[in-house]
């Protein structure tokens, strides 16, 4: 394993954890941390536990054993949920005739956790619209969410994610179904969050070909954790070779 | 319309019913986009039990089905979450239940008939001031309490995981959405009787969800159908001298109708 920042703060510490799907084992004891600042790329093959991972860690579900901390508190006793952001992965399968405005989604967002103060009606329309002009959408405000493309959706989520200016953004296969040319606008708008924003972000993605281009740390599992470090060392560990002759298509970039 | 407005039933029967129909309303709203259009119906039948025993033991029967009706709303969700069962095989089993044990308190004293009969097929134009009081507490309460919650409703509603990430207690959130289903049914019986009250939860706000581009549309739209519903529907009954119930559930399928037509001519919301 590769040397970090050691200077920026762990929000979120991943200790011996393990879950089980039934008898069927998904995670085996995985320990990491997400560092202040990270862009982490939790990559893996299908079936892996990327996605459970996640959902562990977000409390949605609770590991068979091992603890995770969420900015210093144990998962269950977390409260401040404002400084989380999650884009789920189902984000681009969304019912289309379900009625609710681009404006409606995105201040769902405004309810992760009590944050105080609580912002006034200004205020709120204030950080829906800023939320929506990171994402390119602000024209689109009124518009019912069913009639956009799949990657202005994924945009919507996001700005549903980041409208409460969260610490860390989780994204769960952001780009399924998503074409090329919008990829590239999509990971741009995430290395600005990351950069310029200071937000740190956890993509969970089985695209290998993006984490030369953008991110600053790999995480890679199989059920465990096979390698966790920089993207450049990643490059040149076994664990990426074992992962190309898994037959997975790599775009090399440099920066 | 101005003399039928100096009649005292008339003025009664107007108020609840405006406060149920705007509760069924917005209620209607998420019950529909959660797929649990049924649970009206299902509740309705475990609460006939709750008339029955509010009747055979002397009480009040809004009462008894108030009471009837929201533990039936907890069975209901323990079933689900704890007994892994589906949601609508639950409320399928509860209902069922329900109803037998009416049936079976109704068989142990028939002289209660009449009255039940108002009950399964709605009789607004008899309702006392008691009655339109507590109907509109109560229905106060559910609008308050929905509307308290829109947000967190509409989040839960819409993407129940994220809502879940986003630390909203959407479990008890369920619970609660049930419990005042429960509520509304209760205070929609004496509207349109139990056997019809599904619909009064269901039309308007489907006519709504038919035409509305927004979530804030949608409520409005299902509230003014709902509403329009039931004092179309006072008067019809009044003046041709048919039920009330039959008449507010069929005025509000109208308009449901009239919504599709509208959506496919031209989207005028």
């Amino acid at each position: 394993m590769v040397s970090f920042a050691k200077n920026s703060k762990i929000l979120i510490d991943i200790d011996d954890v393990s879950f089980n799907y039934g008898y069927t084992p998904v995670l085996n004891r995985v320990s990491f941390s997400i560092r202040s600042g990270d862009f982490l790329a939790l990559i893996g093959p299908n079936g892996s536990g990327k996605t459970t991972l996640l959902k562990t860690i977000l409390g949605l579900l609770k590991p068979s054993q091992g603890v995770i901390r969420v900015f210093g508190s144990p998962i269950g006793e977390f409260k401040n949920w404002y400084k989380i952001g999650y884009v789920p992965q189902k984000a681009t399968h969304i019912d289309p005739f379900f009625p609710v405005s681009v404006n409606e989604v995105v201040g769902m967002g405004l309810l992760s956790g009590k944050k105080n103060p609580k912002p006034s009606k200004k205020n709120e329309s204030i950080q829906l619209e800023k939320a929506l002009s990171v994402v390119g959408l602000e024209d689109l405000k009124d518009w019912r969410i069913g009639k956009l493309s799949g990657g202005q959706q994924q945009r919507v989520f996001i700005a549903r994610a980041i409208v409460n200016k969260p610490e860390i953004l989780f994204l769960d296969e952001p780009t399924t179904g998503v074409d090329t040319r919008t990829h590239e606008h999509f990971y741009k708008m995430l290395d600005d969050l990351n950069k310029k924003e200071g937000m740190t972000i956890v993509l969970v993605t089985h695209e290998i070909g993006i984490i030369n281009k953008h991110v600053s740390q790999v995480a890679c599992l199989n059920q465990s954790l096979v390698y966790h470090g920089t993207h450049s060392e990643f490059c040149r560990s076994e664990a990426f070779k074992e992962m190309l002759s898994g037959g997975h298509h790599v775009i090399s970039h440099q920066h | 319309m101005n003399a039928l407005l100096t009649y005292g039933f008339f003025q009664r029967a107007l108020f609840a019913g405006v406060f149920v129909a705007l509760a069924c309303a917005l209620l209607g709203v998420f019950l529909i986009l959660r797929r649990d259009a049924m649970i009206g119906h299902g509740l309705a039948h475990i609460i006939f039990a709750g008339v029955a025993l509010g009747l055979l033991l002397n009480m009040m029967p809004l009462i008894a089905a108030l009471a009837v009706g929201i533990l039936a709303a907890l069975a209901i969700m323990s079933l689900k979450d704890k007994a892994g069962v589906y949601g609508d095989t639950a409320i399928a089993i509860m209902s069922s239940i329900g109803f037998a044990v009416g049936i079976l308190i109704v068989s142990f004293s028939n002289k209660f008939n009449v009255d039940l009969f108002g009950y399964l097929f709605g009789d607004i134009l008899t309702i006392d001031s008691t009655e339109v009081w507590l109907s509109i507490v109560l229905a106060g309460s559910v609008l308050f309490v929905i509307i308290l919650f829109y947000r967190r409703f509409m989040f839960m509603t819409f993407d129940r995981e994220s809502a879940r990430a986003a630390g909203i207690k959407v479990k008890g959130l369920d619970t609660l959405l049930t419990i005042l289903t429960a509520v509304t049914v209760v205070l929609g019986m004496k509207v349109v009787g139990l056997l019809l009250v599904s619909a009064l939860l269901v039309i308007p706000s489907a006519a709504g969800l038919q035409l509305a581009s927004n979530f804030k549309k949608a409520i409005i739209l299902a509230s003014l159908v709902a509403v329009l519903s039931v004092i179309l529907g006072l008067v019809f009954a009044f003046y041709l001298d048919f039920p009330a119930s039959g008449t507010i559930v069929l005025i509000s399928a109208v308009f449901f109708f009239l919504s599709i037509v509208v959506k496919k001519g031209h989207k005028i919301f």
